[in-house]
């Protein structure tokens, strides 16, 4: 029997060590649980951020005709034209500017002028 | 002239003594532009409405620097003319070539500053109170 304690303590041995050797095939661990750290809360913040230009965006027909860059229709008040009423005569001349009065009147005036 | 027109018209204009006559200067840009587009659109359709759109947009000069489309078609409709009528002239390029066209000759005149008023041939630089006017047209009426 004392003949054979060598061959325990060699099996015994021989026991141990593949038992810490076991796992041969990991390493896809650790690369499958990197993504779970990545917190999903992070693409909704940036969703909604991104609708809010979106919004700023609305007037489309504005570049269609080109006129102001510069478009905030929310900023801009109610127009109203306030009815000044005249009883002269309106027509425009032989080149297509807009007066006011008796075209046969003795004095003319000429504004010229911008709206701005 | 938006502060002395109401009175030259009604001293003289209305009176038959005198016709005034815009004429547009396109100095600043883009605001410039479609404002008269505005008004050179509203007075296809109506020749007095024309005077009424002119007033507004003088009375609410800082709006314009802002405003878009939707604005100028606001003023417009509330003027009286028919919408898809000022939207088909505003939004066609025969109104906005006029109105660069009248532009134009206002250059070749040698008008480059506004406003400048020309009374029978003599010409005025910058605003001018209703007294000067009125000085100016008397003048001009006398034999």
């Amino acid at each position: 029997m004392r003949r054979l304690y060598p061959l325990f303590l060699i099996l015994f041995l021989g026991a141990c060590a593949p038992a810490g050797e076991g796992p041969a095939s990991p390493g896809a661990l650790p690369a499958t649980q990197a993504p779970a750290t990545t917190t999903p809360t992070a693409p909704v913040v940036t969703a909604t951020a991104t609708r809010l230009p979106a919004e700023t965006q609305a007037p489309d027909d504005v570049a269609s005709a080109s006129p102001s860059p510069t478009t905030v229709p929310a900023t801009t008040t109610n127009p109203s034209p306030s009815p000044t009423s005249s009883p002269a005569r309106a027509g425009h001349t032989a080149e297509g500017a807009y007066y006011l009065g008796d075209p046969a009147a003795p004095v003319t005036i000429i504004d010229y002028s911008d709206f701005m | 002239m938006l502060g002395t027109e109401p009175q030259v018209i009604e001293a003289f204009v209305e009176s038959g003594q005198a016709r005034i006559v815009f004429w547009p200067v396109l100095n600043h840009g883009d605001p410039s532009v479609y404002a008269t587009l505005t008004a050179e659109c509203v007075a296809r359709q109506d020749g007095a409405a024309f005077w009424e759109v002119h007033q507004f947009l003088f009375e609410n000069q800082i709006d314009l620097w802002r405003a878009d489309r939707d604005y100028f078609i606001d003023a417009a409709v509330q003027a009286g003319v028919d919408e898809a009528a000022f939207t088909a002239c505003y939004d066609g390029g025969d109104a906005l070539a006029h109105v660069m066209e009248l532009d134009r000759i206002r250059r070749e005149r040698g008008i480059y500053n506004q406003p400048v008023f020309d009374v029978n041939g003599q010409l005025f630089q910058g605003s001018q109170s209703f007294g000067t006017f009125s000085n100016v047209i008397e003048n001009a009426l006398s034999p």
